[in-house]
């Protein structure tokens, strides 16, 4: 694989160990600068791992890892201040105010945008005068997420951000991760069990499992690859699966798959191939239906 | 933002987050300096000030390495752009200038109060920062090494607990000589290996539990110097004693009681003073079981055969017969210093080496001839933990001369008290002893003489003391006010 200086991210047959346990097993990822990738898996599948890989707070044991064209390894002070991170549970120095840490983080970015940084607060709605400690879970994200975008990162590391928030505080993180990011044309990576609001703003997904990814690609190519088949059957009796229908499910009459790289005329062929069906219904799989088919699968090769 | 930058911008930072703990630890110093050169009874409700001070410096220490802590994935610092090396950088500095470097200047002014040399200060003071500065390491390896404070606090005490456990097994004379050989590179090793330890944990990611164990090692061999016997300490390794030193007062009946053992001390000069600080004599009787006895600390004079007499005491009952009994055992010997004279006018004089002796009470000194002497000392010893009496090493003569007639007043020892208080950092002591001297009849030469204030007018007190050779120099002059 050669290394494609447009992506902001070239990570190669990266792997990571817990001990015993591999939570990053072989991983190829690469994301084109510009993009909001959406990073989804399961519980347990090594996306927070590999964002703190990414980050540099973990060393891969194996492989190579490449942000903004550099070495993981070898990036310099300057180019670390160009990468944004934020995680659920991250801590930040809680007896400070937030025009503390402000203050403190300021001198350690070239790119630190004062201007911006008052732009989010008041479009956050946070005081600076309040202590981290004393602020909500909410509020105390949105502070994190300041001082993430304040520095203008090339690249922004989003771990389970909206982990816990309600739809009002989610919904201005966005909303600031979109219009600042999406307008100065960063790269975003955010991993989240929000589906439906990582659709709604990614233009890239990788679902990941087993400690890889299984799919990364832009989202409308996703959507336009996988079908969502939903057949009603004329009877109960055995049907015969095809290889390539993915997370198959029945329940009395109705079956249910997913269809990769499907075609306008698979109902026609489905309709041929389950002549005992009353309905063949085809449309465009959701990313929430492609997951959850992605994981189950992952899941059932791991069994 | 460059290195020397980002250090100065980290140290910033941790002044004001463990301000209020910096706060509390300058008023320990103040409060220490203050009860050191306080000329009030020694109070050990304030002597605990002393050890609040090293405890708070271990905290402040803790405090300011946790801050930014090296071995948490999730420490804020980890996820901005600071080097690694500018952060413990600035630990570092910041635990030299506010902890040790504020403390350590502290000392060297009550030093200067308590007229202490300059000369004899600067190495009283460079021994102090030493020990404290060992304990600021063992805080700052222990910190890195845990999660918070909370757990550092927990791992402490559970190494202290440990640690009185292991002075149980360590603590044995032969093993503090063996400790004595190798004190100076297991100092060297510790705290090379604990500098390398911390700078690993701050410049290293996925730290393993493994990792954080080695930091024992460290810790441990920065520590253990401190169990070691005094430097220069002949030993004299008994082994193999003939059972013709032993000498026995028999009682009526088969079991020996009150043995007296004779030790011929190798090495040792005769005629020589020494004392005995810690020594162990183990009977091995022929069938019974093994006798072990701890001898008393005492002051000894070695005879022309430099033979050692110790009484065993009562407690001692040794159940084989004489004859097959074999002794084993290990001294700690301290060579002491020829003598010591001081002389000291009435009621005030000030000595070049700090000391300061005033004569508390004369009268009624013809009458009943009573005198107290109390004398203040500065002088090298005491642990961050126990601080022992380090009075007198031993008075020997006391006199009360007249310079003009030539003659003298014997002063006879009748009771004294020592006891001493660390001047804020361990190392280094302020000792008070107080002597209560009767006198006895002129001299010879002097009977019939009336002893009254003009006779008094020029006399002086000389008292010889002996004291330990390696301990800090003791002048045998004075300046007289």
């Amino acid at each position: 694989m050669t290394r494609d200086s447009t992506n902001a991210v070239d990570v190669s047959n990266l792997a990571y160990r817990y001990d015993k346990v591999a939570a990053l097993n072989g991983l190829y990822l690469r994301i084109p600068e510009g993009a909001l990738y959406a990073l989804l898996g399961a519980n347990g599948s090594g996306k927070t791992t590999l964002l703190q890989v990414l980050m540099g707070i973990r060393v891969a044991q194996q492989g190579s890892v490449s942000i903004l064209g550099s070495d993981i390894s070898a990036l310099t002070i300057q180019e670390r201040a160009r990468i944004g991170y934020v995680a659920e549970g991250q801590r930040l120095p809680r007896w400070m105010r937030l025009e503390q840490l402000e203050a403190y983080l300021a001198p350690l970015y070239a790119t630190w945008d004062f201007a911006l940084a008052s732009q989010l607060r008041t479009r956050l709605d946070l005081d600076p005068a309040r202590k981290l400690s004393t602020l909500s879970r909410g509020e105390y994200m949105k502070a994190a997420l300041l001082c993430a975008l304040a520095p203008r990162p090339k690249i922004l590391l989003m771990d389970e951000p909206f982990t816990g928030m309600d739809v009002m505080v989610k919904d201005d993180l966005i909303r600031g991760v979109l219009d600042t990011a999406g307008s100065e044309g960063w790269t975003v990576i955010v991993s989240s069990h929000d589906i439906g609001e990582l659709e709604t703003m990614a233009d890239w997904v990788g679902i990941m499992g087993g400690g890889r990814m299984r799919i990364s690609e832009p989202m409308d190519t996703l959507r336009e690859r996988f079908r969502y088949v939903d057949v009603t059957l004329g009877d109960a009796g055995s049907v015969p699966v095809m290889e390539q229908w993915i997370a198959v499910e029945r329940a009395g009459q109705r079956l249910s798959f997913l269809v990769s790289n499907a075609d306008d005329a698979l109902a026609q062929r489905l309709t041929v191939q389950l002549p005992g069906a009353t309905r063949v219904d085809v449309r465009d799989a959701t990313l929430r239906e492609v997951f959850v088919a992605m994981s189950k699968r992952t899941s059932a090769v791991a069994s | 933002m460059s290195f020397i930058a980002q250090v100065w911008h980290v140290m910033r930072k941790d002044a004001r987050q463990v301000r209020v703990l910096l706060l509390v630890y300058v008023a320990a110093v103040a409060a220490s300096a203050e009860h050191a050169i306080a000329p009030t009874d020694i109070n050990p409700l304030l002597e605990m000030v002393v050890l609040l001070l090293f405890v708070l410096g271990m905290l402040v220490a803790a405090g300011l390495v946790q801050a930014d802590s090296p071995t948490r994935n999730d420490a804020f610092w980890r996820t901005r752009p600071l080097r690694p090396m500018a952060v413990l950088a600035a630990k570092v500095v910041t635990i030299i200038v506010a902890v040790l470097l504020l403390a350590a200047v502290a000392q060297a002014m009550v030093l200067t109060i308590l007229a202490v040399p300059f000369r004899a200060a600067v190495p009283l003071v460079g021994n102090s920062a030493r020990i404290y500065a060992t304990w600021l390491l063992v805080a700052v390896i222990v910190a890195s090494a845990t999660r918070d404070l909370r757990t550092f606090v927990v791992t402490l005490m559970a190494g202290a607990f440990a640690t009185l456990v292991s002075i149980s097994l360590i603590g044995a004379p032969k093993f503090q000589l063996a400790l004595s050989h190798v004190e100076l590179p297991l100092r060297l090793l510790g705290a090379a290996g604990g500098i390398i330890f911390v700078v690993h944990l701050y410049r290293g990611h996925d730290i393993t539990r493994r990792t954080l164990l080695c930091g024992v090692f460290p810790v441990i061999a920065l520590l253990l110097p401190m169990f070691a016997a005094a430097p220069g300490t002949p030993e004299s390794e008994l082994a193999g004693t003939s059972t013709a030193h032993l000498k026995l007062d028999l009682e009526a009946g088969s079991t020996p009681v009150r043995p007296e053992v004779r030790i011929r001390v190798e090495g040792a000069e005769a005629g020589k003073r020494y004392r005995i600080r810690s020594g162990v004599v183990v009977f091995h009787q022929h069938g019974k079981d093994t006798l072990q006895i701890k001898l008393p600390e005492e002051l000894v004079e070695l005879d022309r055969d430099s033979v050692v007499n110790f009484p065993i005491g009562d407690a001692s009952r040794l159940q084989a017969p004489v004859d097959s009994i074999v002794l084993t055992g290990t001294l700690i010997v301290e060579a002491m210093a020829s003598g010591d004279t001081l002389r000291y006018r009435q009621f005030s004089t000030a000595a070049r080496d700090g000391r300061r002796v005033t004569i508390t009470k004369v009268a009624p000194f013809f009458d009943d001839a009573l005198l107290v002497l109390t004398t203040t000392r500065v002088e090298e010893g005491s642990t961050p933990v126990a601080n022992g009496g380090a009075g007198d090493d031993g008075a020997s003569t006391a006199r009360l001369v007249n310079t003009v007639l030539h003659e003298s007043i014997p002063l006879h020892r009748m009771r004294g008290g020592t006891s001493s208080r660390s001047i804020l950092l361990s190392g280094v002591s302020l000792s008070e002893s107080s002597d209560t001297y009767k006198a006895g009849p002129l001299d010879r030469f002097s009977r019939g003489r009336t002893v009254d204030a003009a006779w008094l007018k020029d006399a002086y007190v000389e008292l010889t003391r002996w004291v330990l050779e390696h301990k800090y120099p003791v002048h045998d002059t004075v300046v007289l006010k």
